[in-house]
């Protein structure tokens, strides 16, 4: 990856006015934005990664059919029926299985966005550079997530067809700036990914640990209400899962704004959270590597 | 070339514990998903009344555990196959490998028994642990069947592995596709529900695969009590898809590896 062009105005900019600093900001948020985000639709390629991006949801959402079938003859089942008042639990399902895209997108571009660097053998000089390297990660990992919300598509698209399902029209714009905000609340989960890549070495692992630990918890195929009552603030704790009743509400409900709020609010607490402890743990252990030299090191 | 593969791997695996972490962890995870799926949407007596129907005479739960546990190990000897091929692709050394005077099919194979030992006693543990936490007692009745349709489900897992492999050679996203590879297979094998609850025509399907006989002896032996004899009609199609899986793997990676030299795309990633 070529070192990014805001690195030499960020060195410029030091003691110049705010305006100038502002300018190299953002000149680095552009330049790794649009070479991550370049690099992502390289990947996506019909025989790869879109095919594993859509094989996995959709045959998760097949599961879930034959399994409401299987225990409840195809009508709703009681139990959810009961916990969440949804008229179709495959719908239900459909949107948890959409998010999918996004949350493993949390999880594996923000473990491997300085892995990949270090595999690449850049990330020493990336870190001489005088950017700032939370706004070039934010960056990288967004442009992650924007990539990710062609799978979103892709999954609701197919499962709706394959299923024969439909959600509420009005619903759609609440829906929308939902699903912008799931997004990027979700970049604390990727900094938080980043920072374990940092240390464990091995971001793979960790996301694929992580990625049904998050499904679990976060309701995408069953309602969190039927978890263990130990286990609810964990799952409360997780932006995805107050991102999923956002997009729930809103398309199997047609939930207005002013309804959602406090969900929104919890929304953007648990993501500031997130957020926040992830630049925490990844500013304290990349001084740590640096201390350690072992900042090249994978 | 099979001792060289375990070698590297065995390094690898001792380099990153993450990974030891992961497949610890993975399939208690998976096992509570499948259960709640289950429990989030009706009450217990409902569920076993439904398997019961379908001829499963064990606890549901125990159902749920053996197929995640049991599927875990081909997810982990086929993503090792996949990601072997990708790794090398990354690393600029697949074509020195395929130039090298040594067995394509041992280097995959040597990866996959790799990933079979190295899922094994997590995965082994991993089901205790899933028994523990959902209260799951196993009914062993004879032990010799027991230890034979596990050896014989591993076998057919690992041919199936190298059938797959020899697609690997030809992709630039094999790690993708190896996970692909594993959701339809998962569905269709009765991991999550009895095969009898698939359509006919998904039935089909799943009986023309060895991981479906082999969740199906393994539960009869772990679950029922089920005796050799008993297992026959499991253990002779995973001994069949056995060799004809290996025979098919054998002749796919020299033709894919074939088209792939004479294409050129060896080392595109």
């Amino acid at each position: 990856m070529p070192i990014d062009s805001g690195a030499r105005s960020a060195l410029a900019a030091r003691g110049q006015p705010v305006a100038l600093r502002a300018e190299a900001l953002a000149r680095t948020f552009r330049g790794s934005f649009r070479s991550n985000l370049t690099n992502q639709f390289r990947w996506y390629t019909f025989g790869g990664w879109m095919i594993a991006s859509l094989f996995r949801p959709v045959f998760m959402l097949a599961s879930a059919a034959v399994i409401a079938h299987f225990i409840a003859g195809g009508g709703v089942p009681p139990r959810f029926f009961a916990l969440t008042g949804y008229p179709s639990y495959l719908a239900f399902v459909l949107l948890g299985m959409s998010a999918n895209g996004l949350m493993l997108s949390s999880l594996d571009d923000g473990g491997t966005a300085i892995y990949d660097e270090e595999n690449a053998g850049t990330w020493d000089l990336l870190a001489l550079t005088p950017m700032n390297r939370f706004v070039w990660m934010f960056a990288k990992t967004l442009s992650g997530m924007v990539a990710s919300l062609i799978d979103f598509a892709l999954v609701l698209v197919v499962g709706a067809l394959l299923f024969g399902l439909s959600f509420t029209p009005g619903g759609f714009a609440v829906a929308f700036v939902g699903l912008v905000l799931t997004l990027v609340a979700l970049q604390g989960m990727a900094f938080l990914m980043a920072a374990a890549g940092l240390f464990w070495k091995q971001p793979y692992a960790l996301s694929m640990m992580f990625a049904p630990l998050l499904i679990f918890l976060s309701g995408m195929m069953f309602p969190v209400e039927a978890l263990p009552g130990w286990v609810q603030p964990l799952s409360q704790a997780l932006p995805l899962t107050h991102g999923l009743r956002i997009l729930r509400e809103a398309m199997l409900r047609g939930t207005g704004l002013g309804a959602l709020l406090p969900s929104f609010g919890m929304l953007l607490a648990t993501g500031a959270v997130f957020m926040l402890v992830g630049y925490v743990a990844f500013t304290t252990l990349e001084r740590r590597a640096r201390a350690k030299g072992a900042m090249g090191r994978y | 070339m099979v001792r060289a593969g375990w070698m590297k791997n065995w390094r690898l695996s001792t380099t990153y514990p993450s990974w030891v972490l992961n497949r610890l962890l993975g399939p208690v995870v998976a096992v509570a998903l499948a259960v709640y799926s289950y429990t989030g949407l009706v009450d217990s007596a409902t569920i076993e009344q439904a398997f019961q129907r379908a001829g499963e005479t064990g606890s549901f739960t125990g159902f749920l555990i053996l197929g995640q546990t049991i599927f875990a190990f081909f997810t982990g000897i086929n993503w090792r196959g996949g990601m072997a091929v990708q790794r090398e692709r990354w690393a600029g050394t697949l074509e020195m490998i395929l130039l090298a005077p040594a067995s394509r099919v041992a280097w995959i194979l040597s990866e996959s028994l790799f990933g079979l030992v190295d899922s094994g006693w997590t995965v082994f543990l991993s089901m205790l642990v899933a028994a523990m936490l959902f209260g799951v007692s196993f009914h062993v009745a004879d032990p010799l069947a027991v230890a034979m349709v596990i050896v014989l489900t591993l076998a057919a897992m690992v041919a199936l592995g190298l059938f797959f492999a020899g697609f690997y050679v030809l992709t630039r996203a094999a790690g993708p596709l190896s996970q692909a590879v594993s959701a339809p297979l998962g569905f269709l094998s009765g991991t999550q529900f009895p095969v009898a609850a698939l359509p006919s025509a998904a039935q089909a399907v799943s009986y023309a695969l060895p991981v479906t006989y082999g969740l199906l002896g393994v539960r009869r032996a772990l679950l029922s009590g089920a005796t050799v004899q008993q297992l026959v009609p499991d253990m002779v199609p995973l001994v069949l898809m056995t060799v004809v899986f290996t025979v098919l793997g054998v002749w796919l990676i020299g033709r894919m590896e074939a088209r792939a030299k004479r294409t050129g795309s060896i080392h595109a990633y």
